[in-house]
C-alpha cells in the first residue's frame, strides 16, 4: 500500500513526494493494526546513497514471501529526499542544508524543512525505527550502526541484533542534534543509523546482510515472527578506540590491503601515487593494529582527506 | 486553445516528465485545430519552444504570457484561420523543477541531443520525442540561452547552413539580427535540425535567463506576436519594436578580461560606449587592488556583457556592436 507522507509542489506544477510503502499482517484493517507494533524503516535521506535501496528490496522479499509471519506493521520509506535521489545528489537540490541536519523540521520555514517535520509525526509512535545510509562516493564502509551515548540504553540493546560488523557508540559531544535520528530517539523512538558500503554503488551483500540484520530487530519489536538465521556478534567501540589515518599528500590514492579484514600495526594500506612522474608520494600505514572498517574508494585524494578508519585504538 | 502532453517519461523517485504543449488556430470552417493536427498539412504553422534547459526561466515566462496573450486572441478571432500556433514553454520540467540547467542526473544537455534517438541515452530519447512533436512547421522560434551566463541586447540568430530558405528575422522588429556559421557543435540542436527538416527556425535571445521579468518577458511577447503578424498568422498589427540592424557574429568585437579576480562592471548591455571608455575594473580577491582596467577597443554598443562576478584571464566580459557599420555589413557579404 503507498501513500504520500509530504507532498508539496515545485514550479512546474510537479510535485516533491515523500512516500512510505506499508506492509501489515494479511486480512486486517487499517484500524484494526493500529494497536500493533510498526516498525518505520527510512532511507535516501542522501541523494547519492543507494545501498538502502537494495536493503529494502532484501527486506521486502522476505517479508512479502512469508506474510504468515508479519505480527506488526512495516513502513518502508524508500526516498525521503526524493529530487536529491533523482538527480543522483547528496543534498536537496535547490536548498543549500544536508537533510540530515534539518531534523525535527518546522512548518515556519522552508518547504524542506516542512517535509522534515511531516516525516518526523509520521514516525512517531513507532516501537523501532531504522534510518539506512550508504557512505559518500569517497569512503567504503563495513557495515555497522552509529548511536549515541544518549540513547545507548534503548538503542544498543538493538544494535547488537542487527547483523552488522561493528557499533560505533558516538560521545554526546559529537553527536550531530539536527539528525533524523537523534529527533526520534528524543521522541522516544529508539532509532538506529547504518552506514554500509559506499556511495552511488549498491553492494549486494551489503543489501543481504543488513536486511537479516533488521528482521532480526523487527523480531524483538513483535513485528516479525519468521525463521531467522543466525546473526554476528559485532565489535562495539567508542570514539576513543577509532584511530584515523589521513592523506598528507595529493594524488592518486591506491590500496594494497584487503577492506574489512583485520590490519598490523604499520602494514602498507595504500600508497598515493603521482602517475604521470611514476612517483610514491606517500605510503599510508595502519596506525595501529585492528579492524579496517572504513576505505578510501575514491582515488583522487587531496591533503587531508581521510584514507581509513581502524578499529583497535586505546579506548579514552 | 488545446493543451496537451506531448511527452512523458518515467523518473526514478520522481513523478514523471510531463512536458505540456499549447495549440492555437481553427480550420477554415471555424473549428478548433484538434489534437494530431497535422502542421505540415497547413498553410502556415509557427512552433515556439522554450524551457530546454532547466534555467531559461524568462523564456519560459515568454512563452506563459504569450499563451495568455493567444487565449485571448483567439477568442476576439484574431488569429488568422488555417494556421496553427504551437507553443512549448518548458521542454525540460524535470531539470526546472529542481534548478538545474541541464538533465539531473548526467547533466546532459538536450539542446545537444537533436534530432534524438529513441532508443538512446535519456536525453536522446526526449529530444527524439520532443523533435517528433515540432516538426513540421513552417517557422520555428526557439527561446535559447547562450552558453555562456551573461545579458545581451535582445536579438534573434539565424543561422546559415542546411534548409535556409529565407531569412525574415528582422520581422521580430528586435534590435538586432545576428548571423552565424554553425560549428560542429550546432549540429546537434534544435535550430539547426528544425532547418534541416524544412522549418524556417529562428533563435530568439532575451536580455536575461534566469530571472522572472515580466517587464522584459511582455516585450519579447510584443516581439513575438509582430513575427506571427508579419507571417500572416494574425490578423491583428502589433506596433512598436526597432528598425533592426543585421550583423554577422564574427564582426561582435569581443572584450576579454586579461587577469583573473573580481570584475566589476561599470556600463550595462545596451550603452553607447566611446574608444578607451571604462567598461569594468578587475579586482584582487583578496585585497582589493585594481589589476585590470578593461576598456572599449573601439566606439559601439555593448551588446553582451558576462553575469558571472568572478572571472579568469581571457573571460569574455563583453561583446560591442562596433559603430563602423560599414565594416560590419561587409562581415555579411
Amino acid at each position: 500500500m503507498l501513500r504520500d507522507v509530504s507532498v508539496r509542489e515545485l514550479p512546474t506544477g510537479e510535485r516533491m513526494r515523500i512516500v512510505k510503502h506499508r506492509y501489515m499482517p494479511v486480512g486486517l484493517s487499517e484500524t484494526e493494526v493500529s494497536c500493533l507494533p510498526r516498525a518505520c524503516i527510512i532511507t535516501g535521506m542522501h541523494g547519492d546513497e543507494l545501498e538502502g535501496q537494495y536493503v529494502l528490496y532484501e527486506l521486502i522479499r522476505r517479508l512479502r514471501s512469508q506474510p504468515q509471519h508479519l505480527a506488526g506493521v512495516v513502513d518502508v520509506y524508500p526516498a525521503v529526499n526524493p529530487m536529491g535521489m533523482g538527480a543522483i545528489e547528496r543534498g536537496i537540490p535547490q536548498f543549500d542544508l544536508d537533510m540530515d541536519r534539518i531534523f525535527p523540521g518546522s512548518h515556519d520555514a522552508s518547504p524542506f524543512e516542512a517535509m522534515a517535520a511531516d516525516l518526523v509525526e509520521d514516525v512517531r509512535g513507532a516501537q523501532v525505527a531504522f534510518d539506512l545510509h550508504a557512505s559518500s562516493i569517497y569512503l567504503r564502509e563495513l557495515p555497522q550502526i552509529r548511536i549515541n551515548e544518549e540513547s545507548v540504553g534503548c538503542t544498543l540493546p538493538l544494535a547488537r541484533l542487527a547483523n552488522v560488523d561493528y557499533v560505533w557508540v558516538h560521545e554526546s559531544a559529537v553527536v550531530l542534534k539536527g539528525t533524523f535520528a537523534y529527533s526520534m530517539n528524543k521522541l522516544g523512538v529508539p532509532t538506529l543509523v547504518t552506514k554500509a558500503g559506499v556511495g552511488m554503488r549498491i553492494t549486494p551483500e551489503v543489501g543481504e546482510q543488513l536486511a537479516i540484520g533488521i528482521l532480526s530487530v523487527l523480531a524483538q519489536a513483535g513485528v516479525w515472527t519468521g525463521p531467522l538465521p543466525l546473526v554476528r556478534a559485532p565489535q562495539v567501540g567508542t570514539d576513543g578506540e577509532v584511530s584515523y589515518l589521513h592523506a598528507d599528500a595529493a594524488g592518486m590514492f591506491v590500496p594494497c590491503v584487503t577492506f574489512g579484514r583485520e590490519v598490523k600495526e604499520g602494514q602498507v594500506i595504500g600508497r598515493i601515487l603521482d602517475c604521470g612522474s611514476a612517483t610514491v608520494l606517500q605510503e599510508l600505514c595502519a596506525p595501529v593494529g585492528g579492524l579496517l572498517f572504513t576505505l578510501r574508494a575514491y582515488p583522487l585524494v587531496y591533503p587531508g582527506n581521510l584514507i581509513a578508519r581502524v578499529l583497535g585504538g586505546a579506548p579514552c | 486553445m488545446l493543451e496537451e502532453g506531448i511527452l512523458s517519461l518515467e523518473l526514478p523517485y520522481r513523478d514523471p516528465l510531463d512536458v505540456r504543449a499549447f495549440s492555437f488556430g481553427i480550420d477554415a470552417k471555424g473549428k478548433v485545430l484538434g489534437k494530431g493536427a497535422d502542421p505540415s498539412t497547413l498553410e502556415r504553422s509557427l512552433c515556439v519552444v522554450a524551457g530546454i534547459r532547466g534555467d531559461e526561466i524568462l523564456q519560459t515566462l515568454v512563452c506563459a504570457l504569450l499563451v495568455e496573450r493567444l487565449e485571448k486572441m483567439e477568442r476576439s478571432k484574431a488569429l488568422v484561420p488555417g494556421c496553427l500556433t504551437r507553443v512549448i514553454p518548458c521542454a525540460n520540467p524535470a531539470s526546472m523543477g529542481i534548478g538545474r540547467r541541464f538533465w539531473p542526473l548526467d547533466k546532459t544537455d538536450i539542446n545537444r541531443m537533436f534530432p534524438g534517438s529513441p532508443e538512446g541515452e535519456t536525453t536522446r530519447r526526449i529530444a527524439a520525442g520532443l523533435f517528433a512533436q515540432v516538426s513540421g512547421f513552417s517557422y520555428g522560434v526557439h527561446l535559447s540561452s547562450f552558453y555562456l551566463e551573461g545579458d545581451f541586447i535582445p536579438h534573434v540568430r539565424v543561422m546559415h547552413g542546411p534548409g535556409e530558405r529565407a531569412n525574415h528575422g528582422a520581422d521580430f522588429c528586435l534590435p538586432y539580427v545576428t548571423h552565424y556559421e554553425p560549428g560542429s557543435f550546432d549540429t546537434t540542436t534544435l535550430h539547426y535540425n528544425w532547418r534541416l527538416h524544412g522549418t524556417e527556425a529562428y533563435s530568439f535571445y532575451t536580455r536575461k535567463t534566469t530571472v522572472a521579468d515580466e517587464v522584459i518577458a511582455r516585450e519579447a511577447v510584443q516581439s513575438l506576436l509582430r513575427f506571427m503578424s508579419a507571417r500572416g498568422l494574425t490578423r491583428q498589427q502589433f506596433h512598436g519594436g526597432h528598425r533592426t540592424f543585421e550583423l554577422a557574429e564574427r564582426a561582435l568585437v569581443p572584450v576579454h578580461v586579461p587577469v583573473g579576480g573580481v570584475c566589476c562592471p561599470v556600463v550595462r548591455v545596451g550603452d553607447v560606449v566611446g574608444r578607451g571608455q571604462l567598461l569594468a575594473t578587475v579586482r584582487d580577491l583578496l585585497c582589493g587592488h585594481v589589476t585590470a582596467r578593461v576598456v572599449a577597443p573601439c566606439d559601439g554598443v555593448v551588446f553582451y556583457h558576462a553575469r558571472t562576478p568572478l572571472v579568469n584571464e581571457r573571460t569574455l566580459a563583453f561583446q560591442i556592436v562596433p559603430d563602423d557599420a560599414d565594416e560590419v555589413k561587409a562581415t555579411l557579404a
